[in-house]
Protein backbone atom coordinates (compact mmCIF):
# COMPACT_ATOMS: atom_id res chain seq x y z
CA UNK A 1 0.00 0.00 0.00
CA UNK A 2 1.42 3.45 -0.85
CA UNK A 3 2.68 5.63 1.98
CA UNK A 4 1.55 9.23 2.37
CA UNK A 5 3.70 11.96 3.86
CA UNK A 6 1.74 14.99 5.00
CA UNK A 7 3.68 18.14 5.76
CA UNK A 8 2.08 21.37 6.98
CA UNK A 9 3.23 24.39 4.99
CA UNK A 10 5.30 26.85 7.07
CA UNK A 11 3.44 25.37 10.02
CA UNK A 12 4.22 27.83 12.82
CA UNK A 13 3.34 30.78 10.57
CA UNK A 14 0.19 29.05 9.34
CA UNK A 15 -0.80 28.34 12.94
CA UNK A 16 -0.43 32.03 13.82
CA UNK A 17 -2.52 32.93 10.79
CA UNK A 18 -5.32 30.71 12.03
CA UNK A 19 -5.88 32.95 15.05
CA UNK A 20 -4.57 36.22 13.54
CA UNK A 21 -5.90 36.31 9.97
CA UNK A 22 -4.37 39.74 9.32
CA UNK A 23 -1.04 37.89 9.03
CA UNK A 24 -2.27 36.19 5.84
CA UNK A 25 -0.06 36.93 2.83
CA UNK A 26 2.26 39.04 5.00
CA UNK A 27 6.00 38.39 5.38
CA UNK A 28 5.97 36.73 8.80
CA UNK A 29 8.80 35.27 10.84
CA UNK A 30 8.38 33.18 13.99
CA UNK A 31 11.21 33.70 16.46
CA UNK A 32 13.09 31.18 18.59
CA UNK A 33 13.03 30.68 22.35
CA UNK A 34 15.36 33.58 22.97
CA UNK A 35 13.97 35.94 20.31
CA UNK A 36 17.20 35.87 18.32
CA UNK A 37 16.61 33.55 15.37
CA UNK A 38 13.93 32.94 12.78
CA UNK A 39 12.65 29.38 13.32
CA UNK A 40 9.88 29.56 10.71
CA UNK A 41 9.09 31.94 7.92
CA UNK A 42 6.23 32.56 5.55
CA UNK A 43 6.78 32.05 1.85
CA UNK A 44 6.63 35.84 1.47
CA UNK A 45 9.58 36.19 3.86
CA UNK A 46 11.42 33.26 2.29
CA UNK A 47 11.16 35.02 -1.08
CA UNK A 48 13.20 37.90 0.39
CA UNK A 49 16.06 35.54 1.21
CA UNK A 50 15.36 34.95 4.89
CA UNK A 51 16.23 31.40 5.92
CA UNK A 52 15.38 29.25 8.91
CA UNK A 53 17.91 29.74 11.69
CA UNK A 54 18.91 33.20 10.48
CA UNK A 55 19.47 35.73 13.28
CA UNK A 56 16.86 38.47 13.25
CA UNK A 57 19.52 41.17 12.77
CA UNK A 58 20.59 39.48 9.51
CA UNK A 59 16.98 39.06 8.40
CA UNK A 60 16.03 42.71 8.99
CA UNK A 61 17.93 44.25 6.07
CA UNK A 62 16.43 41.62 3.75
CA UNK A 63 12.86 42.55 4.60
CA UNK A 64 12.10 45.74 6.49
CA UNK A 65 8.37 45.05 6.48
CA UNK A 66 8.47 41.61 8.07
CA UNK A 67 6.27 41.01 11.11
CA UNK A 68 7.90 38.93 13.83
CA UNK A 69 5.93 36.69 16.15
CA UNK A 70 7.00 34.98 19.35
CA UNK A 71 6.61 31.21 19.17
CA UNK A 72 3.79 29.52 21.09
CA UNK A 73 4.26 25.76 21.10
CA UNK A 74 1.13 25.13 23.14
CA UNK A 75 -0.98 26.59 20.35
CA UNK A 76 0.98 24.82 17.63
CA UNK A 77 0.40 21.52 19.42
CA UNK A 78 -3.37 22.15 19.54
CA UNK A 79 -3.48 22.48 15.73
CA UNK A 80 -1.02 19.64 15.23
CA UNK A 81 -3.26 17.27 17.19
CA UNK A 82 -6.32 18.46 15.26
CA UNK A 83 -4.54 17.43 12.05
CA UNK A 84 -3.63 14.10 13.63
CA UNK A 85 -7.27 13.54 14.66
CA UNK A 86 -8.41 14.09 11.07
CA UNK A 87 -5.82 11.70 9.68
CA UNK A 88 -6.88 9.05 12.18
CA UNK A 89 -10.38 9.22 10.71
CA UNK A 90 -9.10 8.44 7.20
CA UNK A 91 -6.40 5.87 8.03
CA UNK A 92 -5.94 3.34 10.83
CA UNK A 93 -2.16 3.57 10.46
CA UNK A 94 -0.89 7.06 11.23
CA UNK A 95 2.54 7.98 12.52
CA UNK A 96 2.85 11.28 14.40
CA UNK A 97 6.34 11.96 13.08
CA UNK A 98 6.78 15.55 14.23
CA UNK A 99 4.63 18.53 15.12
CA UNK A 100 3.99 19.27 11.45
CA UNK A 101 4.70 15.99 9.64
CA UNK A 102 2.78 12.74 9.62
CA UNK A 103 3.03 9.48 7.70
CA UNK A 104 0.08 7.20 7.01
CA UNK A 105 -1.08 4.36 4.79
CA UNK A 106 -2.79 5.82 1.77
CA UNK A 107 -5.70 3.39 1.52
CA UNK A 108 -8.34 5.08 -0.60
CA UNK A 109 -7.52 8.60 0.53
CA UNK A 110 -8.23 11.39 -1.94
CA UNK A 111 -5.31 13.76 -1.28
CA UNK A 112 -7.07 16.82 -2.70
CA UNK A 113 -10.13 16.30 -0.52
CA UNK A 114 -7.92 15.69 2.52
CA UNK A 115 -6.01 18.93 1.91
CA UNK A 116 -9.28 20.85 1.63
CA UNK A 117 -10.67 19.22 4.76
CA UNK A 118 -7.61 20.09 6.83
CA UNK A 119 -7.63 23.65 5.47
CA UNK A 120 -11.34 24.00 6.30
CA UNK A 121 -11.32 22.31 9.73
CA UNK A 122 -7.88 23.26 11.02
CA UNK A 123 -7.04 26.29 8.90
CA UNK A 124 -3.59 25.05 7.94
CA UNK A 125 -2.45 24.37 4.35
CA UNK A 126 -0.65 21.05 3.91
CA UNK A 127 1.36 19.39 1.18
CA UNK A 128 1.10 15.70 0.43
CA UNK A 129 3.59 13.26 -1.05
CA UNK A 130 2.54 9.72 -2.00
CA UNK A 131 4.93 6.95 -2.91
CA UNK A 132 6.05 3.42 -2.19
CA UNK A 133 8.31 4.25 0.75
CA UNK A 134 8.67 6.89 3.45
CA UNK A 135 11.84 8.38 1.95
CA UNK A 136 10.20 8.73 -1.46
CA UNK A 137 6.95 10.11 -0.03
CA UNK A 138 8.87 12.72 1.94
CA UNK A 139 10.97 13.66 -1.07
CA UNK A 140 7.75 14.02 -3.07
CA UNK A 141 6.06 16.30 -0.54
CA UNK A 142 9.21 18.39 -0.06
CA UNK A 143 9.14 19.11 -3.77
CA UNK A 144 5.41 19.81 -4.04
CA UNK A 145 5.30 22.68 -1.53
CA UNK A 146 3.32 24.77 -0.92
CA UNK A 147 -0.17 23.25 -0.85
CA UNK A 148 0.73 20.71 -3.52
CA UNK A 149 0.47 16.99 -3.99
CA UNK A 150 2.99 14.73 -5.75
CA UNK A 151 2.22 11.11 -6.44
CA UNK A 152 5.17 8.93 -7.41
CA UNK A 153 4.11 5.31 -7.30
CA UNK A 154 4.97 3.98 -10.76
CA UNK A 155 8.55 3.34 -11.90
CA UNK A 156 8.34 6.26 -14.33
CA UNK A 157 6.95 8.64 -11.70
CA UNK A 158 9.71 7.66 -9.24
CA UNK A 159 12.36 8.15 -11.91
CA UNK A 160 10.95 11.62 -12.57
CA UNK A 161 10.99 12.43 -8.85
CA UNK A 162 14.64 11.42 -8.46
CA UNK A 163 16.04 12.84 -11.69
CA UNK A 164 18.42 15.78 -11.35
CA UNK A 165 17.39 16.40 -7.75
CA UNK A 166 20.44 17.14 -5.54
CA UNK A 167 21.27 14.23 -3.27
CA UNK A 168 21.14 16.42 -0.14
CA UNK A 169 17.38 16.72 -0.65
CA UNK A 170 17.11 13.21 0.78
CA UNK A 171 16.35 13.57 4.47
CA UNK A 172 19.35 12.27 6.35
CA UNK A 173 21.98 13.31 3.83
CA UNK A 174 23.77 16.55 4.51
CA UNK A 175 27.22 18.02 4.97
CA UNK A 176 29.75 15.23 5.41
CA UNK A 177 27.58 12.53 3.83
CA UNK A 178 27.01 14.70 0.78
CA UNK A 179 30.74 15.34 0.41
CA UNK A 180 31.52 11.62 0.68
CA UNK A 181 28.95 10.82 -2.00
CA UNK A 182 30.21 13.58 -4.26
CA UNK A 183 33.72 12.13 -4.18
CA UNK A 184 32.22 8.95 -5.62
CA UNK A 185 30.41 10.89 -8.33
CA UNK A 186 26.99 10.67 -6.66
CA UNK A 187 25.38 14.08 -7.00
CA UNK A 188 21.68 13.49 -7.59
CA UNK A 189 19.00 11.36 -6.00
CA UNK A 190 18.93 9.33 -9.21
CA UNK A 191 22.72 8.75 -8.94
CA UNK A 192 22.18 7.59 -5.36
CA UNK A 193 19.42 5.14 -6.32
CA UNK A 194 21.46 3.75 -9.22
CA UNK A 195 24.69 3.41 -7.23
CA UNK A 196 25.98 0.06 -6.04
CA UNK A 197 24.29 -0.77 -2.74
CA UNK A 198 27.58 -2.00 -1.24
CA UNK A 199 29.27 1.29 -2.09
CA UNK A 200 26.50 3.22 -0.32
CA UNK A 201 26.80 0.96 2.71
CA UNK A 202 30.58 1.50 2.78
CA UNK A 203 30.20 5.26 2.50
CA UNK A 204 27.17 5.86 4.73
CA UNK A 205 26.88 2.68 6.81
CA UNK A 206 23.57 0.96 7.46
CA UNK A 207 21.66 4.26 7.59
CA UNK A 208 22.69 5.00 4.01
CA UNK A 209 21.77 1.53 2.89
CA UNK A 210 18.27 1.93 4.33
CA UNK A 211 17.87 5.10 2.27
CA UNK A 212 19.15 3.28 -0.81
CA UNK A 213 16.50 0.57 -0.47
CA UNK A 214 13.81 3.12 0.16
CA UNK A 215 14.79 5.23 -2.84
CA UNK A 216 14.62 2.11 -4.95
CA UNK A 217 11.05 1.54 -3.83
CA UNK A 218 11.55 -1.13 -1.15
CA UNK A 219 10.05 -0.03 2.17
CA UNK A 220 12.42 -0.63 5.07
CA UNK A 221 11.12 1.75 7.69
CA UNK A 222 7.51 1.00 8.44
CA UNK A 223 4.88 3.35 9.77
CA UNK A 224 4.86 3.26 13.53
CA UNK A 225 1.57 4.21 15.16
CA UNK A 226 3.13 4.34 18.60
CA UNK A 227 6.42 5.86 19.50
CA UNK A 228 9.21 3.38 20.13
CA UNK A 229 10.61 3.61 23.67
CA UNK A 230 13.26 6.31 24.07
CA UNK A 231 16.84 5.16 24.43
CA UNK A 232 17.90 8.56 25.69
CA UNK A 233 15.97 11.52 27.04
CA UNK A 234 17.50 14.96 26.99
CA UNK A 235 16.61 18.51 27.85
CA UNK A 236 18.55 21.66 27.10
CA UNK A 237 19.38 24.13 24.39
CA UNK A 238 20.61 27.68 24.31
CA UNK A 239 21.10 29.47 27.62
CA UNK A 240 20.06 32.76 26.06
CA UNK A 241 22.74 35.35 26.63
CA UNK A 242 25.97 33.40 27.03
CA UNK A 243 27.16 33.59 30.62
CA UNK A 244 30.16 32.91 32.83
CA UNK A 245 28.24 33.70 36.01
CA UNK A 246 28.54 30.49 38.10
CA UNK A 247 25.10 30.92 39.71
CA UNK A 248 23.44 31.46 36.34
CA UNK A 249 25.21 28.47 34.78
CA UNK A 250 24.11 26.26 37.67
CA UNK A 251 20.58 27.65 37.43
CA UNK A 252 20.40 26.50 33.80
CA UNK A 253 21.65 23.05 34.77
CA UNK A 254 19.07 22.75 37.54
CA UNK A 255 16.29 23.99 35.21
CA UNK A 256 17.19 21.36 32.63
CA UNK A 257 17.45 18.63 35.26
CA UNK A 258 13.96 19.49 36.53
CA UNK A 259 12.64 19.35 32.96
CA UNK A 260 14.45 16.06 32.42
CA UNK A 261 12.89 14.54 35.54
CA UNK A 262 9.47 15.55 34.27
CA UNK A 263 10.24 13.64 31.06
CA UNK A 264 11.42 10.59 33.03
CA UNK A 265 8.19 10.70 35.02
CA UNK A 266 6.08 11.09 31.87
CA UNK A 267 7.68 8.10 30.18
CA UNK A 268 7.72 6.09 33.42
CA UNK A 269 11.41 5.33 33.15
CA UNK A 270 14.47 5.52 35.35
CA UNK A 271 17.99 6.28 34.16
CA UNK A 272 21.21 4.69 35.26
CA UNK A 273 23.55 7.20 33.65
CA UNK A 274 23.57 10.96 33.34
CA UNK A 275 25.53 12.99 30.81
CA UNK A 276 26.19 16.69 30.43
CA UNK A 277 27.15 18.18 27.07
CA UNK A 278 28.03 21.87 26.88
CA UNK A 279 29.16 24.33 24.26
CA UNK A 280 30.95 27.55 25.11
CA UNK A 281 30.79 30.93 23.42
CA UNK A 282 34.18 30.34 21.75
CA UNK A 283 32.62 27.26 20.03
CA UNK A 284 34.64 24.82 22.13
CA UNK A 285 32.63 21.94 23.52
CA UNK A 286 32.91 19.47 26.36
CA UNK A 287 31.00 16.55 27.78
CA UNK A 288 31.09 14.14 30.69
CA UNK A 289 28.93 11.27 31.88
CA UNK A 290 28.51 9.54 35.20
CA UNK A 291 26.88 6.38 36.45
CA UNK A 292 24.19 6.81 39.04
CA UNK A 293 24.17 4.57 42.12
CA UNK A 294 21.02 2.87 40.82
CA UNK A 295 18.25 3.28 38.26
CA UNK A 296 16.54 6.44 39.44
CA UNK A 297 14.50 9.53 38.66
CA UNK A 298 15.31 11.15 41.96
CA UNK A 299 15.95 14.88 41.71
CA UNK A 300 18.57 14.94 44.46
CA UNK A 301 20.69 12.20 42.93
CA UNK A 302 20.45 13.46 39.36
CA UNK A 303 21.05 17.12 40.13
CA UNK A 304 24.06 16.43 42.33
CA UNK A 305 25.55 14.11 39.69
CA UNK A 306 25.00 16.70 36.95
CA UNK A 307 26.44 19.57 38.99
CA UNK A 308 29.43 17.40 39.79
CA UNK A 309 29.95 16.82 36.04
CA UNK A 310 29.71 20.57 35.49
CA UNK A 311 32.42 21.17 38.09
CA UNK A 312 34.68 18.73 36.24
CA UNK A 313 34.10 20.53 32.94
CA UNK A 314 33.93 24.21 33.79
CA UNK A 315 37.08 26.32 33.95
CA UNK A 316 35.46 29.74 33.81
CA UNK A 317 34.42 29.61 30.14
CA UNK A 318 31.31 31.41 28.89
CA UNK A 319 28.44 28.95 28.59
CA UNK A 320 26.27 29.13 25.46
CA UNK A 321 24.47 25.77 25.06
CA UNK A 322 23.92 22.71 27.18
CA UNK A 323 22.11 19.43 27.19
CA UNK A 324 21.47 17.15 30.15
CA UNK A 325 20.94 13.57 28.98
CA UNK A 326 19.41 10.66 30.83
CA UNK A 327 20.92 7.44 29.48
CA UNK A 328 20.53 3.70 30.02
CA UNK A 329 16.81 4.04 30.56
CA UNK A 330 14.74 1.28 32.07
CA UNK A 331 11.04 0.89 32.57
CA UNK A 332 9.80 1.49 36.09
CA UNK A 333 8.00 -1.81 35.86
CA UNK A 334 11.21 -3.73 35.33
CA UNK A 335 14.55 -2.34 36.47
CA UNK A 336 17.67 -3.28 38.35
CA UNK A 337 17.45 -2.14 41.95
CA UNK A 338 20.58 -0.81 43.67
CA UNK A 339 21.72 -1.76 47.13
CA UNK A 340 22.55 1.77 48.17
CA UNK A 341 21.42 5.34 47.79
CA UNK A 342 17.80 4.69 46.97
CA UNK A 343 15.63 7.74 47.62
CA UNK A 344 14.15 7.61 51.08
CA UNK A 345 10.42 7.57 51.64
CA UNK A 346 10.69 11.21 52.70
CA UNK A 347 12.47 12.19 49.44
CA UNK A 348 9.83 10.32 47.48
CA UNK A 349 7.02 12.13 49.29
CA UNK A 350 8.76 15.43 48.62
CA UNK A 351 9.02 14.65 44.88
CA UNK A 352 5.35 13.62 44.78
CA UNK A 353 4.28 16.80 46.57
CA UNK A 354 6.31 18.93 44.16
CA UNK A 355 4.73 17.22 41.18
CA UNK A 356 1.22 17.56 42.57
CA UNK A 357 1.66 21.24 43.41
CA UNK A 358 2.97 21.99 39.92
CA UNK A 359 0.13 20.05 38.33
CA UNK A 360 -2.36 22.09 40.30
CA UNK A 361 -0.76 25.55 40.35
CA UNK A 362 1.24 25.56 37.15
CA UNK A 363 4.38 24.10 35.69
CA UNK A 364 7.52 25.15 37.60
CA UNK A 365 5.44 27.04 40.19
CA UNK A 366 7.45 25.07 42.77
CA UNK A 367 11.04 24.65 41.71
CA UNK A 368 14.55 24.61 43.06
CA UNK A 369 15.78 27.87 44.56
CA UNK A 370 18.95 27.38 42.51
CA UNK A 371 16.91 28.63 39.52
CA UNK A 372 16.45 32.09 41.10
CA UNK A 373 18.89 33.76 38.67
CA UNK A 374 16.40 32.80 35.92
CA UNK A 375 13.36 34.39 37.56
CA UNK A 376 12.57 36.51 34.49
CA UNK A 377 12.72 33.45 32.27
CA UNK A 378 10.18 31.66 34.43
CA UNK A 379 7.96 34.75 34.60
CA UNK A 380 7.37 34.39 30.87
CA UNK A 381 4.88 31.53 30.59
CA UNK A 382 5.90 30.87 26.99
CA UNK A 383 9.23 29.50 28.24
CA UNK A 384 7.45 26.76 30.15
CA UNK A 385 6.52 24.82 27.05
CA UNK A 386 9.02 23.86 24.37
CA UNK A 387 8.72 21.75 21.26
CA UNK A 388 10.33 18.83 23.10
CA UNK A 389 7.44 18.92 25.59
CA UNK A 390 5.07 17.76 22.86
CA UNK A 391 4.84 14.07 23.54
CA UNK A 392 4.31 11.13 21.22
CA UNK A 393 6.25 12.35 18.19
CA UNK A 394 8.45 9.70 16.65
CA UNK A 395 11.00 12.17 15.28
CA UNK A 396 12.56 13.14 18.63
CA UNK B 1 11.22 53.46 22.21
CA UNK B 2 8.39 52.01 20.22
CA UNK B 3 8.10 54.48 17.36
CA UNK B 4 4.98 53.28 15.64
CA UNK B 5 2.02 50.95 15.57
CA UNK B 6 -0.26 49.58 12.89
CA UNK B 7 -3.79 48.22 12.76
CA UNK B 8 -5.62 46.41 9.97
CA UNK B 9 -7.69 48.96 8.07
CA UNK B 10 -11.01 47.31 8.91
CA UNK B 11 -10.48 47.97 12.60
CA UNK B 12 -10.80 51.73 12.16
CA UNK B 13 -14.26 52.92 11.06
CA UNK B 14 -14.25 54.56 7.65
CA UNK B 15 -15.81 57.71 9.04
CA UNK B 16 -12.89 58.03 11.43
CA UNK B 17 -10.40 57.53 8.60
CA UNK B 18 -12.04 60.44 6.73
CA UNK B 19 -12.48 62.68 9.75
CA UNK B 20 -8.86 62.38 10.84
CA UNK B 21 -7.47 62.27 7.29
CA UNK B 22 -5.80 58.90 7.86
CA UNK B 23 -5.84 57.83 4.20
CA UNK B 24 -2.22 58.86 3.67
CA UNK B 25 -1.18 56.43 6.44
CA UNK B 26 -2.59 53.39 4.70
CA UNK B 27 0.12 50.88 3.84
CA UNK B 28 0.37 47.40 2.38
CA UNK B 29 3.42 45.28 3.18
CA UNK B 30 3.04 42.82 0.35
CA UNK B 31 0.87 42.38 -2.73
CA UNK B 32 -2.19 40.43 -1.70
CA UNK B 33 -1.75 41.21 1.99
CA UNK B 34 -4.34 43.18 3.93
CA UNK B 35 -4.01 46.93 4.15
CA UNK B 36 -3.23 48.60 7.45
CA UNK B 37 -3.12 52.07 8.93
CA UNK B 38 0.19 53.05 10.41
CA UNK B 39 0.59 55.55 13.23
CA UNK B 40 4.22 56.60 13.38
CA UNK B 41 5.85 59.04 15.77
CA UNK B 42 7.72 60.51 12.80
CA UNK B 43 4.45 61.53 11.11
CA UNK B 44 3.82 65.27 10.95
CA UNK B 45 0.54 64.70 12.80
CA UNK B 46 1.37 62.31 15.59
CA UNK B 47 -1.77 60.36 16.30
CA UNK B 48 -2.78 57.15 18.05
CA UNK B 49 -6.02 55.13 17.99
CA UNK B 50 -7.04 54.80 21.63
CA UNK B 51 -9.79 52.89 23.39
CA UNK B 52 -10.96 55.13 26.18
CA UNK B 53 -14.24 55.06 28.07
CA UNK B 54 -15.35 52.14 25.90
CA UNK B 55 -14.97 54.00 22.64
CA UNK B 56 -12.33 54.29 19.99
CA UNK B 57 -10.88 57.76 19.53
CA UNK B 58 -7.99 59.18 17.56
CA UNK B 59 -5.86 61.20 19.93
CA UNK B 60 -2.67 63.19 19.62
CA UNK B 61 0.41 61.09 20.47
CA UNK B 62 2.06 62.87 23.37
CA UNK B 63 3.22 66.44 23.17
CA UNK B 64 5.90 67.53 20.76
CA UNK B 65 5.77 71.29 21.24
CA UNK B 66 6.82 71.62 24.83
CA UNK B 67 4.26 74.35 25.29
CA UNK B 68 1.73 74.18 28.06
CA UNK B 69 1.64 71.94 31.10
CA UNK B 70 1.83 68.60 29.24
CA UNK B 71 5.01 66.53 29.46
CA UNK B 72 7.14 66.60 26.30
CA UNK B 73 7.46 63.36 24.31
CA UNK B 74 5.20 60.46 23.51
CA UNK B 75 5.96 57.94 26.23
CA UNK B 76 5.48 57.57 29.95
CA UNK B 77 7.44 55.15 32.12
CA UNK B 78 5.13 52.84 34.03
CA UNK B 79 7.30 53.52 37.09
CA UNK B 80 6.41 57.23 36.91
CA UNK B 81 2.72 56.42 37.16
CA UNK B 82 3.28 53.92 39.96
CA UNK B 83 5.38 56.36 41.98
CA UNK B 84 2.77 59.11 41.56
CA UNK B 85 4.98 61.46 39.52
CA UNK B 86 2.15 62.14 37.07
CA UNK B 87 -0.57 62.37 39.69
CA UNK B 88 -0.95 66.11 39.23
CA UNK B 89 -1.72 65.58 35.54
CA UNK B 90 -4.66 63.28 36.39
CA UNK B 91 -3.73 60.67 33.79
CA UNK B 92 -6.49 58.32 32.65
CA UNK B 93 -5.65 54.69 31.85
CA UNK B 94 -6.53 53.62 28.30
CA UNK B 95 -5.44 51.18 25.60
CA UNK B 96 -3.85 51.87 22.24
CA UNK B 97 -5.49 49.75 19.56
CA UNK B 98 -2.58 47.97 17.84
CA UNK B 99 -1.95 44.73 15.98
CA UNK B 100 1.67 45.46 15.18
CA UNK B 101 4.32 47.72 16.66
CA UNK B 102 7.78 48.73 15.53
CA UNK B 103 10.88 49.15 17.66
CA UNK B 104 14.29 49.99 16.17
CA UNK B 105 13.11 48.73 12.78
CA UNK B 106 11.64 45.46 14.05
CA UNK B 107 7.90 45.05 13.46
CA UNK B 108 6.34 42.60 15.86
CA UNK B 109 2.89 41.28 16.57
CA UNK B 110 0.71 42.86 19.25
CA UNK B 111 -2.13 40.61 20.34
CA UNK B 112 -4.56 42.97 22.10
CA UNK B 113 -3.13 46.42 22.47
CA UNK B 114 -0.73 48.65 24.36
CA UNK B 115 -1.42 50.41 27.61
CA UNK B 116 -1.33 54.19 27.61
CA UNK B 117 -2.32 57.12 29.75
CA UNK B 118 -4.36 59.99 28.43
CA UNK B 119 -3.81 63.51 29.69
CA UNK B 120 -6.06 66.22 28.26
CA UNK B 121 -6.73 64.27 25.07
CA UNK B 122 -3.05 63.47 24.54
CA UNK B 123 -2.06 59.79 24.68
CA UNK B 124 1.26 58.68 26.13
CA UNK B 125 2.39 55.12 25.47
CA UNK B 126 3.32 53.35 28.71
CA UNK B 127 6.73 51.67 28.75
CA UNK B 128 8.55 49.35 31.13
CA UNK B 129 12.01 47.74 31.25
CA UNK B 130 12.33 45.28 28.35
CA UNK B 131 12.22 41.57 28.99
CA UNK B 132 15.23 39.52 27.95
CA UNK B 133 13.31 38.26 24.90
CA UNK B 134 12.27 41.74 23.80
CA UNK B 135 15.81 43.08 24.32
CA UNK B 136 17.26 40.33 22.12
CA UNK B 137 14.56 40.78 19.48
CA UNK B 138 14.75 44.57 19.20
CA UNK B 139 17.93 45.56 21.07
CA UNK B 140 15.87 48.04 23.04
CA UNK B 141 16.09 48.40 26.81
CA UNK B 142 12.48 49.47 27.21
CA UNK B 143 9.29 48.07 25.77
CA UNK B 144 5.65 49.09 25.58
CA UNK B 145 3.35 47.74 28.29
CA UNK B 146 1.42 45.15 26.29
CA UNK B 147 -2.09 44.10 27.22
CA UNK B 148 -2.48 40.37 27.91
CA UNK B 149 0.79 39.50 26.26
CA UNK B 150 4.37 38.81 27.32
CA UNK B 151 7.18 39.13 24.85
Amino acid sequence: MPIVHLDADCFYVSAERVRYPYLNNQPVGVLSNQGACVIAKSYELKAKGVTTGMPIWDALPLCRNAIYVKRDFEWYEVLSRRMLDILQTVSPTVEYYSIDEMFFDAGGVDPGKLQQRILRDVGVPVTIGISKTRALAKLASDNAKPFGCWTATSTEQIAELLADRPVEEITGIAGRSRRKLELSGIKTCADFAKADRRLIRRLLTKTGEVLWWELNGTPVTTISTTRLPHKILSRGGSVGKATDDPARCEAWIVRNVERLIEALDYHLVFCEQIALAVEFKDASAAGRRANLPAATADYGQIVSATLSLWKQIWRGQTLAYMHVLAERLSSRRCFQRGLFDQPTAQQQRLADAKRQINERVGRFALRSAATLPLTQLYADRANNYEVCDIQGKSCF
Amino acid sequence: MCLGIAVPIHEIPEAMVCKHRLADRIAQRENGAGREIQFMYRHARRLLPVYIDNQLRILEWGNRSGNGPLPVGGWCHREWIESGHWQGLQPQQAMILASMAVELGVWYQVKQGIQCVVVRNHAYMLTEPATHYYRIMTRSNRMPVLVGQTI
